[in-house]
C-alpha cells in the first residue's frame, strides 16, 4: 500500500465529492485555455487574412511616379533574384481612387477605391483557384465589396449593363502646392469601363497595402488601359510608353524573405537615373567649326522631374560630385527698376555661386564677375538695356511665394542691387519648336554666345520649357496679357536663359520650399561619362538609402508582424478573465474545504494512526492532482468551447469590436498545454493552500468530524494576519490613483489589480468580521433573520468563499459598466460631419470665395456653415476599428484657423485626455501645443508636436505617456519622430496622428491639398444634409464623401462598449460560478446542519419556515457578496469618474443587480428544496 | 379526561423478507403531573415510542392523543404548531447552535413563532437560572460543559410550558454525578411546571426517580 494507492482508493470512493473539485478545476482551466485560444485565433486569422490579402506577394516596389515596366525583366536576372525569389509583375496602383457607377438618373459613387492596373501576370500571385476573367480593352473587374457599394449585380455584370467610370490622380510633374503646380485638372477618367466580372473579396480580391480586417474597395483594370490614358499626360515625356508604378514580387519560399535577404535584394535593384525621375543631360554649346572650333561651355546637367531636388537627393548628389554646381533657377513675375511700375515679366533668375564652373564675365569689364553676397544680383545685357538700368541701382525682384495655400498664390517683391551686367548674345537663328520632335537648338554662327547664353539653367518643365510661346506656358496662372513683343523675341532667342542671377544662398534663401532648394547640378563633362556620372550616383543612392520616391517595402513581412494585433487578445482576455479564474479558484477552495470537512474524521483516523501532517497532505495532494488532472483535461476541452463560443460571439453580437466578422476558430497545441498546465497548477496550489488548515488540527475534534478553521494558529500570526487587509487597502488606493493617471493596457492592468486588492482586503475584513462571536447577550433580538445571519456566519471562511465567489461577479459587472461610452458633443466638438476626399482638394471650402471656386455659382453651402480643411497623409487606420497593429497611421494636419477657432470663449472643445499645456491659454486650447513659429524638422531631436486619441495611442500605438517620442517610417519613403503632446479622449479623430499643417507640409512635402474635412453645420432650419449633398455633388470627382461626426464617434464608442459587453459576460461567467458556489455551499450546510435542522423542526419549524431561514441565509451571502462587490468597483472607478472617463449606466446596471440577486436566490432556493426533501426528524433518531 | 393517551401503538418497518414491528400494541395514559420512565434494551423500542409520542414520527397503527386532540388528524403544519406549544423534547445529544448563546438556545423555540418577547426572554432567563446556569447565559454552546449543554436543552424545551416534555435518553452522554443533577433537576421542574414526562432511559438509577416505570420489550410493555 502506497500513498498513491490511498490517493486513488480515496479518489474513487469520494468520486462524488472529487468530480465537483474537478468541475471547478475544469471551469479554471476552461477560462485560461479559452482565453489563450481567442488570442490564437485572433492572431491565427489576421495572419490568414494578411495571407489571403497579398497572395504569394512578399515585397513590393513602390514608386512615387513611375518607372519602366521592363525594369522588372532587369531585376529578374538579379543575383538575389535568382536564389530567393520567383516571379515579379508590374503594375500601376492608385490607392485614393473614386469609381462611379451611373445606371439610371442617380450616379453611385464609392470614393477610396484601390484602383488596379495589372496583367495576367497578377493573378498568378493569388493562392486560390477562383478563375479570372481576362483584362483587355475598357474592362474592370471589381471585388464583391466595391459592387455592393455600387450597386452592381452579377446579372448586370452578364448582360454587359455594368459601365463604370474609375477616376484616378492624374500625377503632375510640378507639385500641386508650389507655386508653378496645377491646383485643377488634375484627375484622370476613364469613361464607360464594362464591368466583365465580381470577384469575392477574397484572395487577392481584397488586396492592399495597409493591413485592416475591413473589406477593402478594389478595383482591376488592364495597365495598358492606364498607360494609355496616362500617355497623354504625365508619362508624355518618358522615353518607355510601358510604365508602371509598382512591381509585386513573391519569393521562393512559404515565407516572406528575411529582412537581410530584402535588403541585400534592395541593393541589387538598378533602376536607371530616369526611373526615379532624374534627367542628366549634356550641354554643349560651341562656337565656330573645324579646328578653329570653340567650346563655350560642356557639362552634364542633372534636373529632376520633379523641378526641385529632394534635399536628400542634393545631398548624396555633393557626396557624389563634390565639385558639381548647384542651381536653383526660380521664375520672377517680375523684374523692374525700383521707381517703375512694371518691367519684364516672367523671368527666369538662377541662383548660382560664379566660379570656375560658372563664371559669366562683365560686360563693362570683361573680367568675370565677381562673387555675389546677399542682395545683389547680376542681370544679362538684354535684361539691363530693357530696363535701362545701370550697375549700383536696384532692381526690384517679384516672385510667388514657393508654397501655396489652399491653391493660392501670393506674390512677394524684394529690392536687390545691381552689381554687373553679363553679356547675351543673340543667335543668327532663333530656336524652332517643330510639330513632333525636340525643339532645335538656336544657331550662332556670326557671334559667339556667352556661357550666359544657355537655356538649360532653367531645368526642363513640361507645358513651359517646351511651349511654343510664353502666352503657351501651361501655369496656374495667366500669362498672355503681360507679355510685350520683346519678350516673345527673347523667348525665340533664348527661351528659358536666365535674364538675371543671384547668389545660391540668396535664392536659397528666397525661394526655397519643403520641396527643396536646388533645381539642378552641372557635373563637369571632361572627366565624366553618363554612365560613370549614372553608377556613381546609383551607388551613391543606394548607400545614402536616399529617399528618391522609389521603396521596396516588405509587404508581407509587415502584415504578418501586424498581425500580432493592436490589442493582444491573450493577454486582455486573460487579464479580463482574471477574475473569473479567482472565482473558479476560489470554487475549487470551497469544494474541496466542503470534502475535507465532510472527511475530518478520516483526517483524524490518520493522525492517531501516527501519520504525519506532512505525509497527510502529501496523500490528500496526491488525490487532489488526480482529481485536479482530470478537472484540468475536462477544462481544456471547455476552453476550446468558450473560446469556440467567444468567437462565435465576436462574429456575431458583439461583431462590432472586430468590424467584421473575420475571426476563425484556432487551436494551437502549445496552448493546450499551457491551459492544461497552468491550470493544473494553480488548482494544485490551492488545494495545497487550502490544506494548511489540517495542521495542528486537534485529533479528538478530527475525529468528531470537527474541522477548525485554521487549527491551532497562534495568535500572534492571527494579529499579523489581520494586518493584510489595511496593507492591501493602502496598495490598492495606490494602484487606483496610479490607473488614473495610466492609460491603455498598463490602466487596465493597474484598475483590474488595484480592483483585485480591495476585493481581497474587503474579503478579509469580512473574514474577521464573521469571526467575531458578536454580542454576549442578544437575546431580546432573536429572530428569523438573526438566526438566518447567525447561521451564516458559522463557517466564517467559507462563507466568506461564497461572498467573495459573488463579490467577484459583482465587481467586474459593476466595474466594467461604468466605463461604458456615450456619445457627447466634446467628442465631436460641435463638428457634424468628417468628410475625406479621394483625390485633393485645393480650393478654401472654409472661404466664400474657396467654396466658390470649388462649388461653383448657385451651390453655396448654408449660411454660417464652418468647413475646416485638414491636410490628409494617407496611412493606417490606427482607431479602434482596425485590429492590426500599426506601424505606419494615417496624418492629419491642421490649420491655424482650426487651432485658433478652439479660443473662442463659446468654442465647444474636444475632449481631452491630457496634454503637456503650461500656461493658461494652453490649457484652455492645448491645440496651441500644436504652434510653433519654425517648422519641426521631424527628427529625433526635434520632434513634431502631435495630438493622438488616447486610444489609438495606447492600443495601436503603443504609447501611454504624453511626451513620448516615436519614430514612423512610412513606405511612402517618409521617415518622421513625432512627440506626443496631448490626448484627444474618445473623439471623431480617432486612429490619427494630428500636427500643425506647417508641420504637416515638412514631414509630407508631396502631399498637396486637402483631402479630410470636419464640417458645422449653418444655419438652423436648412436641411439636415443639405451642405453635405451639395458637398458630395460638386466633389464628386474627387470622391468627396461626408459621414456623421456624432454617427462615426458613436460607431467608435461601439467598438470599446462591445469589448466591454464581451467582458460583462465574463462577469456573467463567474456569477454562474458564484451561483454554482453559492447553491453547493447552501446545500452542504444544510445536510452538516441536519439534526440541528431536525430539532428545530422537533421544537415546532414548520419546514416552509426552515426553509425560509435557508433561504435568507442565502440572501444574506448574495447581499454581503453584491455590497461586497460593488464597494469595491466603487473604490476603483470613482477616481476615474472624477477625471471623466468613467460613468454609470444606473439602469442597466440596477437591471444586472437585480438579475444577480434573482439568479442568486433561485440558487439558494435549490438549498431550501434540499430541506423539503430531506427526512429531518429522522436525523435526529441517532 | 386523560391528558395524554397513546393506545395500542403497532409500528412496523418494511424489510426485503417481512415487516419488521418495533411496537406491538402499546398503550400510556398518563395525567399533568404524571412522569413516566420507559426502559429497555437497545431495540427494543423505546425511543420509537418516544417519537411517536412527541409526533416525529407516526404509527402504523393506533392512535396518540395529548389533551384530547388525536394528533394523527393533525397535517404537517399543525403538528409543528402542535409541537410548539404543546410538547418539548430533549435529546441525548443537546443538539444546540452553536451560533447562539445559550439564551437564545433556548429562546430557538420561540423563534418558531416570530420573535422572542420581553415574556419569552424574561422566562427563559428564569429557566436558565433554574438549572443553575444564570451566570452562563450569554455563553455559547462550546464554552459550555457537557452537562451545561444538556441543562440548556432541558430549559428550551420548557421554554413553550409544554403539556408534555419528552426525553431521549437525557444523560445518556454524562457523568453519573451530572447524570444524576440533570434527572433530578428535570423531575423538579417537571413538577414545578406541572407537564407530563416520559423519560426513554437505559439508566435505571435514573428510571427509580419516576412515579412510574415500564420496561419495553420486543415492542410491548412488560
Amino acid at each position: 500500500m502506497t500513498k498513491w494507492q490511498i490517493a486513488f482508493q480515496s479518489f474513487k470512493y469520494y468520486l462524488r465529492t472529487n468530480l465537483a473539485v474537478a468541475l471547478g478545476v475544469a471551469a479554471a482551466t476552461a477560462v485560461l485555455t479559452g482565453a489563450l485560444i481567442v488570442g490564437d485565433s485572433m492572431r491565427h486569422s489576421l495572419r490568414a487574412l494578411t495571407l489571403e490579402r497579398l497572395g504569394q506577394i512578399d515585397e513590393m516596389l513602390v514608386s512615387d511616379g513611375f518607372f519602366r515596366a521592363k525594369l522588372a525583366d532587369e531585376i529578374r536576372t538579379t543575383k538575389t533574384f535568382s536564389a530567393e525569389y520567383r516571379d515579379i509583375a508590374p503594375a500601376i496602383m492608385f490607392p485614393g481612387g473614386t469609381v462611379e457607377h451611373q445606371p439610371n438618373d442617380i450616379a453611385r459613387r464609392a470614393g477610396q477605391v484601390t484602383v488596379l492596373g495589372i496583367d495576367e501576370k497578377f493573378w498568378s500571385f493569388e493562392n486560390s483557384t477562383v478563375p479570372h476573367k481576362e483584362l483587355v480593352g475598357e474592362t474592370a473587374i471589381v471585388n464583391q465589396a466595391l459592387a455592393e457599394d455600387l450597386q452592381i449585380s452579377a446579372s448586370d455584370v452578364e448582360s454587359g449593363s455594368a459601365r463604370i467610370t474609375v477616376r484616378v490622380p492624374k500625377l503632375t510633374q510640378l507639385p500641386a502646392d508650389s507655386a508653378l503646380g496645377r491646383k485643377t485638372d488634375l484627375i484622370e477618367s476613364l469613361v464607360d469601363l464594362r464591368v466583365v466580372q465580381i470577384i469575392p473579396t477574397e484572395g487577392l480580391g481584397r488586396f492592399g497595402l495597409h493591413p485592416t480586417q475591413t473589406d477593402p474597395l478594389n478595383v482591376f483594370v488592364p495597365i495598358k488601359l492606364l498607360q494609355d490614358s496616362l500617355q497623354r499626360t504625365v508619362l508624355k515625356h518618358k522615353s518607355d510608353p510601358a510604365q508602371a508604378n509598382v512591381l509585386m514580387i513573391s519569393s521562393q519560399g512559404d515565407t516572406p524573405p528575411a529582412e537581410k535577404v530584402s535588403q541585400q535584394f534592395r541593393r541589387e535593384i538598378r533602376p536607371t537615373l530616369e526611373d526615379y525621375g532624374l534627367t542628366l543631360k549634356r550641354v554643349t554649346q560651341s562656337f565656330g567649326t573645324g579646328d578653329e572650333a570653340e567650346t563655350i561651355f560642356d557639362y552634364w546637367s542633372l534636373s529632376t522631374d520633379q523641378l526641385v531636388l529632394t534635399n536628400e537627393a542634393t545631398a548624396s548628389i555633393t557626396k557624389s560630385f563634390p565639385d558639381a554646381t548647384p542651381l536653383f533657377t526660380y521664375l520672377a513675375n517680375d523684374l523692374r527698376k525700383s521707381d517703375q511700375k512694371s518691367g519684364i515679366p516672367f523671368s527666369m533668375i538662377a541662383a548660382v555661386n560664379f566660379g570656375d564652373s560658372f563664371g559669366p564675365t562683365s560686360a563693362q569689364s570683361a573680367v568675370p564677375v565677381r562673387q555675389l553676397t546677399d542682395n545683389e544680383i547680376v542681370l544679362n545685357q538684354w535684361a539691363a538695356d530693357d530696363l535701362e538700368v545701370e550697375v549700383g541701382e536696384k532692381i526690384l525682384v517679384t516672385y510667388f511665394e514657393p508654397e501655396t495655400t489652399h491653391g493660392s498664390q501670393v506674390e512677394k517683391t524684394v529690392e536687390l542691387t545691381l552689381v554687373d551686367v553679363t553679356p547675351l548674345t543673340d543667335p543668327d537663328r532663333q530656336f524652332v519648336v517643330p510639330r513632333r520632335g525636340p525643339i532645335k537648338p538656336a544657331l550662332f554662327e556670326s557671334r559667339a554666345p556667352t556661357i550666359a547664353n544657355d537655356p538649360d539653367l532653367t531645368p526642363e518643365v513640361p507645358g513651359v520649357t517646351d511651349a511654343e510661346s510664353i502666352e503657351n506656358w501651361d501655369l496656374p496662372f495667366q500669362t498672355a496679357d503681360k507679355i510685350r513683343p520683346q519678350d516673345d523675341d527673347y523667348w525665340n532667342n533664348h527661351r528659358t536663359t536666365p535674364k538675371a542671377f543671384v547668389s545660391l544662398a540668396t535664392g536659397q534663401k528666397l525661394w526655397h520650399s519643403r520641396f527643396g532648394e536646388t533645381t539642378s547640378f552641372r557635373i563637369g563633362a571632361e572627366s565624366n561619362s553618363a554612365e560613370s556620372i549614372r553608377e556613381r550616383l546609383l551607388s551613391q543612392f543606394i548607400k545614402d538609402d536616399t529617399r528618391l520616391g522609389m521603396h521596396l517595402v516588405s509587404i508581407k513581412r509587415r502584415g504578418l508582424q501586424a498581425s500580432s494585433g493592436s490589442t493582444p487578445f491573450d493577454v486582455l482576455f486573460l487579464a479580463l478573465s482574471m477574475f473569473v479564474i479567482g472565482a473558479a479558484l476560489i470554487l475549487v477552495s470551497l469544494l474541496f474545504r466542503l470534502g475535507l470537512q465532510q472527511r475530518a474524521s478520516e483526517l483524524g483516523l490518520m493522525k492517531a494512526a501516527g501519520f504525519s501532517d506532512k505525509l497527510i497532505r502529501n496523500v490528500w495532494l496526491s488525490e487532489m492532482t488526480i482529481v485536479s488532472l482530470i478537472g484540468a483535461v475536462i477544462g481544456v476541452l471547455l476552453g476550446i468551447g468558450y473560446a469556440w463560443m467567444m468567437i462565435w460571439g465576436l462574429s456575431t453580437w458583439w461583431v462590432g469590436a472586430i468590424s467584421r466578422p473575420f475571426l476563425s476558430l484556432h487551436v494551437s497545441g502549445l496552448s493546450l498545454v499551457v491551459g492544461l498546465l497552468s491550470g493544473l497548477v494553480i488548482c494544485v496550489l490551492t488545494i495545497a493552500w487550502s490544506l494548511r488548515r489540517t495542521r495542528n488540527q486537534p485529533v479528538r475534534s478530527l475525529l468528531a468530524g470537527q474541522l477548525e478553521t485554521f487549527g491551532n494558529i497562534s495568535e500572534s500570526k492571527r494579529r499579523y494576519g489581520r494586518l493584510i487587509g489595511p496593507l492591501l487597502v493602502v496598495a490598492a488606493v495606490g494602484l487606483t490613483g496610479l490607473a488614473t493617471q495610466l492609460s491603455g493596457e498598463a490602466q487596465a492592468g493597474s484598475f483590474m489589480g488595484a480592483g483585485f486588492l480591495i476585493l481581497s482586503a474587503l474579503l478579509m475584513f469580512v473574514f474577521h468580521w464573521l469571526q467575531q462571536p458578536g454580542e454576549p447577550d442578544s437575546a431580546g433580538r432573536l429572530s428569523l433573520p438573526r438566526l438566518a445571519m447567525l447561521s451564516a456566519k458559522r463557517n466564517p471562511l467559507r462563507s466568506t468563499l461564497t461572498i467573495g465567489l459573488v463579490a467577484v461577479a459583482s465587481f467586474l459587472i459593476a466595474a466594467v459598466s461604468s466605463f461604458r461610452l456615450t456619445p457627447s458633443e466634446s467628442g465631436t466638438a460641435g463638428f457634424d460631419w468628417v468628410a475625406q476626399s479621394s483625390q485633393p482638394v485645393f480650393a478654401d471650402l472654409g472661404s466664400a470665395k474657396g467654396q466658390l471656386d470649388a462649388l461653383g455659382v448657385g451651390y453655396e453651402l448654408t449660411p454660417g456653415t464652418e468647413v475646416m480643411s485638414v491636410r490628409y497623409k494617407n496611412g493606417e487606420d490606427a482607431s479602434c476599428n482596425n485590429l492590426y497593429q500599426s506601424t505606419q497611421p494615417r496624418a492629419l494636419g491642421v490649420s491655424d484657423r482650426f487651432i485658433d477657432s478652439f479660443d473662442a470663449e463659446d468654442a465647444t472643445q474636444f475632449a481631452w485626455g491630457g496634454s503637456l499645456a503650461k500656461t493658461e491659454a494652453e490649457k484652455r486650447n492645448p491645440w496651441r501645443l500644436l504652434k510653433s513659429e519654425t517648422r519641426h524638422a521631424g527628427t529625433a531631436v526635434d520632434p513634431i508636436p502631435v495630438m493622438l486619441d488616447k486610444n489609438t495611442a495606447n492600443y495601436s500605438l503603443k504609447i501611454y505617456m504624453l511626451d513620448t517620442v516615436k519614430q514612423v517610417d512610412y513606405d511612402t519613403g517618409e521617415t518622421i519622430h513625432y512627440r506626443v503632446v496631448g490626448f484627444l479622449a474618445n473623439t471623431i479623430l480617432q486612429g490619427s496622428l494630428v500636427m500643425s499643417e506647417k508641420d504637416f507640409e515638412n514631414a509630407f512635402p508631396s502631399a498637396a491639398g486637402y483631402q479630410y474635412f470636419l464640417i458645422r453645420d449653418g444655419m438652423a432650419g436648412s436641411s439636415a444634409d443639405a451642405n453635405v449633398a451639395v458637398l458630395e455633388d460638386r466633389l464628386g470627382d474627387q470622391g468627396f464623401d461626408a459621414r456623421s461626426a456624432p454617427q462615426l464617434l458613436s460607431n467608435f464608442m461601439a467598438v470599446q462598449n462591445t469589448y466591454l459587453s464581451t467582458f460583462q459576460t465574463l462577469g456573467a461567467l463567474g456569477l454562474l460560478l458564484g451561483t454554482f458556489g453559492l447553491a453547493a455551499v447552501q446545500i452542504r450546510s444544510v445536510l452538516e446542519r441536519k439534526q440541528e435542522l431536525g430539532l428545530m423542526r422537533a421544537v415546532g419549524f414548520a419546514q416552509s419556515k426552515l426553509s425560509r431561514m435557508v433561504l435568507m441565509e442565502n440572501a444574506w451571502l448574495l447581499f454581503m457578496g453584491l455590497a461586497v462587490g460593488i464597494t469595491a468597483a466603487l473604490f476603483t472607478t470613482v477616481p476615474h469618474w472624477f477625471v471623466g472617463t468613467a460613468s454609470v449606466p444606473w439602469l442597466t446596471l440596477a437591471t444586472m443587480f437585480a438579475g444577480i440577486v434573482v439568479v442568486g436566490l433561485v440558487a439558494g432556493s435549490l438549498a431550501s428544496r434540499v430541506i423539503s426533501r430531506t427526512p429531518l426528524l429522522q436525523s435526529l433518531r441517532s | 379526561m386523560t391528558d395524554f393517551l397513546a393506545r395500542n401503538l403497532i409500528k412496523e418497518f418494511e424489510t426485503p423478507s417481512q415487516p419488521l414491528r418495533i411496537l406491538d400494541g402499546v398503550s400510556v395514559e398518563l395525567e399533568r403531573g404524571q412522569n413516566l420512565a420507559v426502559i429497555g434494551d437497545s431495540g427494543s423500542g423505546k425511543s420509537t415510542f418516544l417519537h411517536i409520542a412527541g409526533t416525529l414520527d407516526s404509527p402504523t397503527s393506533g392512535a396518540v392523543e395529548l389533551l384530547g386532540t388525536d394528533l394523527a388528524e393533525l397535517g404537517e403544519s399543525q403538528l409543528a404548531q402542535f409541537r410548539n406549544d404543546n410538547i418539548g423534547f430533549i435529546f441525548q445529544e443537546h443538539h444546540l447552535l452553536p451560533q447562539l448563546s445559550a439564551l437564545e438556545n433556548v429562546l430557538v423555540p420561540v423563534v418558531a413563532q416570530g420573535a422572542a418577547d420581553d415574556q419569552a426572554i424574561e422566562r427563559a432567563k428564569m429557566l436558565l437560572e433554574s438549572v443553575g446556569l444564570a451566570e452562563r447565559m450569554a455563553h455559547r454552546p462550546s464554552a459550555l460543559s457537557g452537562g451545561e449543554r444538556q441543562r440548556v436543552a432541558v430549559a428550551r424545551a420548557l421554554i413553550r410550558k409544554p403539556a408534555l416534555l419528552l426525553a431521549d435518553e437525557p444523560t445518556g452522554s454524562l457523568d453519573s454525578v451530572n447524570a444524576e443533577k440533570v434527572g433530578q433537576m428535570l423531575l423538579d421542574l417537571q413538577q414545578q411546571n406541572n407537564t407530563i414526562l416520559i423519560c426513554v432511559t437505559h439508566s435505571t438509577s435514573l428510571a427509580t426517580l419516576f412515579q412510574k416505570q415500564s420496561r419495553l420489550d420486543n415492542g410491548k410493555f412488560v
